[in-house]
């Protein structure tokens, strides 16, 4: 088992505030799940839009794209493309994401 | 239209580009520095909406995407969230690694009021049938260290366009009658994404076009079949009939042309 699929079972998942999280290879093949989510549906679209948002920054010169968040009235899901992988969290979109993105970068420095 | 708006982001510390772009991905009116003319610019609005394309069809109510880049970030804001069965319209902001941007999340939040009012005023639809038209007898404004759509042959392109953004029909509520094609409900998506199908004939070709175009675009083969035999059904539900349609629908997601020959070839055996 890889190291984030390792974090995303032992801490990512246990972050307060997380609704579901899905772990999908590049292609959108989905690989580790938690929550009530159709993981299949997501992880794939997840996929779909980390490698759009990749390209966009490829075309606009930002580099390579490491989180986008969207933000809906209910709930705030993270993408975050991590190697062959991308992560998708999905979190209660009444609390500060500041504070859960600090949680979240310690939890991912230990796989980067 | 948009002039005053626009240049009211580039206030924001750290804000590079401004961009309006309508449903189907085209560029409408944008403001920015040198380093980006308008043709990248319009390859960039594609993209973002390839991306706001594939956010909408999992969280329809999104209102903000910030995507983080090594070096800077682009924030998205929908300008049709209160409309969530209706294709976005959207304002882009492309910005360097010293945007504040929670900052910035306020200004983009009111600007984008703006535009939506700018849009509802009366004659808004009329001042600009053909967007590129508008654009090039648009405004020429004048911000310290940014040009404003200036093309490659240094003229004045279109800069700012009084282009109305139609949001496209909202999609239909599936008919009550027919079944359901559970293997495409998602519980992270609206009911409004659940199909209907006529019977079990139906379903089943659903499930062959599903891994037919697997082979093809991956996991999210599902999600485009949905999506689709929402365009080709409106509001009644799909049958077989409803094939050859759904079929042409789909074959758009494909870019290799071979694949797309090994897609039709299968779905004309199903």
């Amino acid at each position: 088992m890889n190291s984030l699929l390792k974090i995303h079972k032992t801490q990512l998942s246990k972050l307060p505030d997380v609704i579901a999280t899905v772990v999908t290879d590049r292609t959108g093949l989905l690989l580790e799940l938690t929550g009530d989510i159709d993981g299949e549906t997501v992880g794939a679209v997840h996929a779909v839009c980390a490698d759009a948002l990749d390209q966009t920054g490829g075309t606009l010169g930002l580099g390579e794209l490491q989180r986008a968040a969207i933000t809906a009235s209910r709930k705030v899901c993270i993408i975050a493309p991590f190697g062959d992988e991308v992560l998708g969290i999905y979190v209660d979109g009444a609390r500060s994401l500041a504070a859960f993105e600090s949680k979240l970068d310690g939890a991912l420095r230990q796989v980067r | 239209m948009f002039d005053r708006i626009l240049t009211g982001l580039h206030a924001v510390n750290g804000v590079q580009a401004t961009l309006i772009i309508d449903a189907r991905g085209e560029l409408i009116a944008f403001q920015a520095h040198a380093v980006y003319d308008q043709a990248l610019l319009q390859d960039a609005s594609r993209q973002i909406m390839s991306a706001v394309d594939s956010v909408q069809l999992v969280q329809e109510d999104w209102e903000l995407v910030t995507a983080t880049y090594v070096e800077g970030k682009v924030l998205i804001r929908n300008l049709n969230a209160a409309e969530p069965e209706s294709r976005a319209s959207v304002l882009a902001v492309i910005a360097d690694t010293t945007l504040n941007a929670p900052f910035a999340g306020v200004a983009i939040r009111v600007a984008a009021s703006k535009i939506k009012a700018a849009l509802n005023a009366p004659g808004a639809g009329e001042a600009a049938a053909t967007p590129m038209m508008a654009l090039a007898s648009g405004p020429n404004i004048s911000v310290p260290g940014a040009t404003h759509g200036m093309n490659g042959a240094g003229r004045h392109a279109p800069t700012f366009a009084a282009a109305s953004l139609p949001a496209l029909p909202a999609r239909a509520e599936p008919a009550s009658s027919g079944q359901a094609w559970s293997a495409l409900n998602s519980s992270i998506g609206a009911p409004a994404a659940n199909l209907s199908v006529r019977d079990e004939e139906a379903s089943g070709y659903l499930a062959v076009c599903s891994k037919a175009l697997s082979r093809s675009v991956g996991p999210i083969a599902r999600v485009f079949v949905r999506e689709a035999v929402h365009r080709v059904c409106v509001n009644r539900p799909f049958s077989c009939e409803d094939g050859a349609a759904l079929v042409a629908e789909l074959v758009q997601h494909i870019r290799r042309p071979s694949d797309r020959n090994d897609f039709q070839k299968a779905m004309t055996h199903a």
